[in-house]
């Protein structure tokens, strides 16, 4: 069991989402970082899809109740134990008793925290993950507040050591930030042609900035404005996370974990699934250029993507063969 | 109805099929009702995870390692083209509402603008044939069909952060009921406390595409 010790509406128990019941209009939700949970599990012998706490409000303090393997992934930041201090990406042993500190972060604004054996708050449509919005799963599906206690599973080994990891991808990103323009990769949407030619060259060719209004649900972004030739009128359609939709103010809006299913605005783009993480890991104020690709270059990244994630599940049971 | 479905990318996961033909069609829905359900032949195309029905459209999302784009179009291309209208009567589901008759009301407001008195506006929304076009956009909530012309109303200008759950309201030719607590530019018309929605149950939604909705008044506010 640990016990949370500090009040966070937005730090969240998720895990992969329930993409199953997206026919009854829920949404996929789970962590906004998906890559970041997978590899926080990999790095405490977790199934890639046992549950962890999303954490977004810092400084997070949690206390340990037994003895316990964490990790913490995602954004790059400090994590104080008594007596001694790590970084994010690393597999560490809290003690009984101990109290975690995770300081606000460096680079990027999410962290995952994964303890061995996983947050064992009970599923609800096949998920431990909360839907904010619809107010379920999760821990009564709601942010956590101080002195909440959440049940740990079982631990599955004991071949675990301290050892830390460092995806490629993260490295290139705090490269990005550092450059002062994140570059997300989109496939033109349905109404991508409807836009006019100067809203088309706008898109791509200048940086959106994220405003404060961005969430789980969506991030709304400000920049050039775009318009489409003539007014639409759409009928109800499905749209994923990653969507772009273009409201009538002409600001673009791209559509997150936890996006409706349904939607009716003109889409222009949708973000690939392998850079949805980036998008998840920006605060308010930077800035993103969409970079137009084709279906096979959006199939080709998560392809990559994918492997990265498969050389650090085989560089770990290197290291770990009985984990 | 032979005409060819247009096919919309969304990412590279996920695949719009749309055959609207301007205006909401129910024939073409009836269409997509037999081809989206449980049994139905969307749910059997290789490489298919998952299937949102939309309005005279539907979604799938799907494994591009498992299916190329070119194969999946084929496929669902084929199996519009095969649908047959599912012509069943639908499930009748009694949804009570309390109608909310005080004088700053969005009802009085959409009376007035309608040219009608209060209680007519009540009979015509409760004699109305409505039809659950499709689920979605939040948990539970139903896209209804059906609308009775003269109530049909422009959303309000500025919508309001919060409605509450179980709100009735019109929303251009849309009526149905808010299942949660969210922003909503709808005209609020009633309440209902009947649950749309609740996780626990085997069968979450209370309503399911293809259903028939009544709506029975309950008293007044």
């Amino acid at each position: 069991m640990i016990e949370v010790l500090s009040n966070g509406a937005l730090n969240l128990v998720e895990d992969c989402g329930r993409p199953a019941h997206l026919g009854v209009g829920v949404s996929c939700s789970g962590a906004i970082d998906a890559p970041a949970l997978r590899m926080a599990n990999l790095l405490v012998g977790n199934a890639e899809d046992a549950a962890g706490i999303e954490i977004s409000i810092f400084p997070f303090r949690v206390k340990f109740h037994r003895d316990t393997w964490f990790a913490c992934t995602g954004a790059s930041t400090l994590l104080n134990l008594p007596s001694r201090a790590y970084q994010s990406w690393w597999a560490i042993k809290a003690r009984a008793g101990e109290i975690l500190t995770i300081a606000p972060p460096l680079h990027g604004s999410r962290i995952i925290l994964a303890c061995q054996g996983g947050i064992n708050v009970g599923p609800v449509l096949s998920s431990r993950s909360t839907d904010l919005k619809s107010g379920f799963g999760g821990l009564e599906g709601r942010g956590l507040r101080k002195g909440d206690r959440l049940p740990v599973g079982e631990a599955s080994s004991e071949d675990m050591r301290v050892l830390g990891i460092a995806p490629e991808s993260r490295v290139d990103f705090v490269t990005q930030i550092h450059s002062g323009t994140v570059k997300v990769r989109v496939i033109p949407a349905a109404e991508y042609a409807e836009f006019t030619p100067e809203a088309q060259e706008a898109f791509s060719g200048s940086t959106y900035v994220v405003t404060p209004d961005c969430n789980r649900q969506g991030y709304r972004l400000e920049g050039e404005k775009l318009t489409t030739v003539r007014p639409l009128e759409l009928l109800s359609h499905g749209i994923v996370p990653g969507t772009v939709q273009v409201p009538p103010s002409g600001q673009p809006i791209v559509q997150m974990a936890e996006a409706n299913t349904i939607g009716g605005y003109p889409k222009i783009a949708t973000v690939i699934e392998s850079d949805m993480w980036r998008l998840a890991q920006l605060r308010a104020g930077q800035k993103i250029q969409f970079v137009l690709v084709e279906h096979a270059d959006g199939v080709q990244a998560l392809r990559e993507h994918l492997a990265e994630i498969e050389r650090i599940r085989n560089s770990l049971s290197l290291v770990r063969p009985h984990a | 109805m032979k005409f060819k479905p247009r096919f919309h990318l969304c990412g590279t996961g996920a695949l719009l099929l749309d055959v609207a033909q301007g205006a909401f069609d129910l024939r073409i829905q009836q269409r997509l009702w037999s081809l989206c359900a449980p049994a139905g032949q969307l749910n059997a195309v290789q490489g298919v995870s998952n299937v949102l029905l939309g309005v005279n459209n539907v979604m799938v999302t799907f494994d591009p390692f498992a299916v190329t784009i070119e194969d999946l179009q084929n496929s669902l291309g084929a199996a519009w083209d095969a649908a047959k209208p599912d012509l069943s009567e639908g499930r009748l589901v009694e949804i009570p509402v309390t109608y909310d008759k005080s004088p700053d009301s969005d009802l009085l407001t959409l009376a007035g603008n309608a040219d009608l008195d209060v209680d007519e506006v009540i009979r015509l929304h409760t004699s109305a044939e409505l039809r659950v076009a499709c689920m979605g956009w939040v948990p539970g909530f139903a896209f209804m069909v059906g609308l009775p012309p003269k109530l049909v109303t422009p959303r309000r200008a500025t919508p309001r952060l919060r409605v509450p759950k179980g709100s009735v309201g019109i929303g251009g030719v849309q009526t149905g009921v808010i299942p949660l607590e969210v922003p909503s530019g709808w005209n609020l018309i009633g309440l209902t406390d009947i649950e749309l929605f609740s996780p626990q149950r085997a069968d979450p939604c209370l309503l399911a595409a293809g259903d028939r909705v009544r709506f029975v008044e309950r008293g007044s506010l």
